[in-house]
């Protein structure tokens, strides 16, 4: 799996949302991407990468698209691959 | 007098700090509320959140003495009609009925638990005393004014002066924490995913000098995180208070003191001051207080009912006392499981999903820790693994993985087809 199918599959599972949704997804902005529904978004990102991230970034981390942008440029996760 | 009347000596104290970084004080919240209720009468729906409208609504109709049934904004419509329809509305009730609270119960039917005036004080002077709460106090809130163990933090703080910082911003909004810091909280109350959510954003290694005070709730707080928040605590000058409570007996029943934090973790703790526990024969915990709410209420007449409990409350829990006189669970009585702060009757919620996938053969069983695991024998019903998680995640918002679908050959029953829910 592609570190971006990795990334689209911890939203899915968590949220149950279909691919086509993801784009625009934001914290809050459906009712299962909660508080609790973001801790397991972010535990599901850091075990799909093996990293840890810093508290900032985990509260940073508030839309689908913020997200590939953290990740990228700040954990080195290629998306382009 | 009780804790929601006008304290003359609080009028000019701030009572909270809002999401707009507005500061009112007692009395403009006395003001505010008189105003705003000034129409209401009988019994009242209060669609509350986090805010000070709330705040001084709610306060105006104890002071009232219309008995308030708090429901959160973010309820369901349809929900919020059926209590509106059943309950508003100006006719006999108990004269010292004063707040109505839903049982932490979700799967279930619309059943309130009738607390009186004498339960919420009561309550709250328990708290207070326990907690060693002051008007210094600046607590903020992290879980839902409606919600028991929410609200017990609002009681208690108005019952001393102090400010609570009124909030709806989740642990994940960089505003909460720039709230934290801008109002110096000092204390912050949670339940156990709260403190997941806690060691998510690395709380004990933020720099909080002002908070000195966290407490827990609404469930069993996994040991591994009680051991870790006890000895940050501990180590750092702060204290951490393990509870125990229930809606029906207003919020709190027992507490460790925080020096034995860490000796008893598992344990529920002693009970709070003017409580009592007993063990029954069959092992159930039963508590004594005068917190100890009157009873239920399923529709109108049973607003005029009296106490039906006499300060005396099944748990469903239960439970084994060590030497000391600490309390520990062992189990419940009956079949449900506490997540995400909310009890869930699992025959109640197998019942739901015998229905919605037309199949009597769905069995549910689980455990705070694990979630809920629902076994069926019907290959076609697991394969619907994904609907019915969405099931569980649309009707009561539960979290995805605290959700598991198994398929097994036949649910194993005994002779006269009783199921054997410990072979699941």
């Amino acid at each position: 799996m592609t570190n971006l199918e990795q990334y689209k599959r911890a939203f899915m599972l968590n949220f149950r949302v279909k691919e086509e949704d993801l784009p625009g997804l934001e914290y809050m902005g459906i009712i299962q991407w909660d508080s609790v529904g973001h801790m397991d978004l972010i535990a599901d990102i850091e075990s799909a990468y093996g990293i840890q991230m810093d508290t900032k970034d985990v509260l940073d981390l508030s839309t689908y698209e913020k997200g590939i942008k953290i990740l990228s440029e700040k954990y080195g996760v290629n998306f382009d691959e | 007098m009780y804790f929601f009347e006008r304290n003359e000596e609080f009028r000019d104290r701030i009572i909270c700090i809002d999401d707009g970084g507005r500061e009112y004080t007692y009395g403009q919240i006395w003001d505010m509320g008189d105003a705003l209720t000034e129409d209401c009468r009988g019994i009242t729906v209060l669609e509350c959140s986090n805010d000070a409208e709330s705040l001084a609504r709610y306060l105006a109709l104890l002071r009232k003495g219309c008995p308030v049934i708090l429901i959160g904004k973010d309820l369901d419509e349809d929900a919020k009609k059926a209590l509106k329809d059943t309950y508003e509305g100006d006719y006999p009730y108990n004269p010292e009925l004063g707040l109505l609270l839903s049982t932490s119960g979700s799967t279930g039917d619309r059943k309130l638990v009738r607390l009186s005036y004498t339960n919420i004080q009561s309550n709250c002077d328990s708290i207070v005393e326990y907690l060693g709460l002051t008007k210094e106090e600046r607590p903020i809130t992290t879980l839902p004014m409606e919600y028991t163990y929410g609200l017990s933090v609002i009681h208690s703080h108005v019952a001393v002066g102090a400010t609570i910082i009124l909030t709806n911003r989740t642990l994940f909004q960089k505003e909460f924490w720039e709230m934290v810091e801008k109002y110096k909280v000092t204390s912050m109350a949670g339940v156990p995913y709260t403190y997941e959510m806690f060691e998510r954003l690395r709380l004990r290694e933020m720099d909080l000098p002002h908070l000195k005070t966290m407490t827990q709730a609404g469930g069993h707080l996994h040991e591994e995180l009680h051991k870790k928040y006890g000895e940050w605590a501990a180590e750092t000058g702060r204290r951490l208070f393990v509870m125990y409570g229930q809606t029906e007996a207003t919020a709190r029943m027992s507490y460790i003191p925080p020096e034995k934090c860490i000796e008893k973790i598992g344990s529920i703790g002693i009970p709070i001051p003017g409580g009592s526990f007993a063990i029954a024969e069959d092992g159930e915990l039963i508590y004594f207080g005068a917190n100890v709410s009157m009873g239920y209420a399923v529709n109108r007449d049973d607003m005029a009912l009296g106490d039906v409990n006499g300060g005396c409350l099944k748990t469903g829990d239960m439970a084994r006392m060590d030497e000391e006189g600490y309390f520990y669970i062992t189990g419940r009585k009956k079949r449900f499981v506490k997540l995400q702060g909310k009890r869930f009757s699992l025959d109640q919620v197998q019942e739901i999903l015998q229905e919605a996938f037309e199949c009597d053969e769905i069995i549910c069983t689980g455990n705070d820790d694990d979630g809920i695991k629902v076994n069926t024998s019907s290959r076609e019903v697991a394969d619907r693994e994904d609907e019915i998680i969405q099931l569980f995640m649309d009707k009561w918002q539960v979290r995805a993985r605290l959700v598991t679908v198994k398929y097994l050959d036949e649910i194993p029953r005994n002779s006269s087809g009783k199921v054997l829910y410990s072979k699941l």
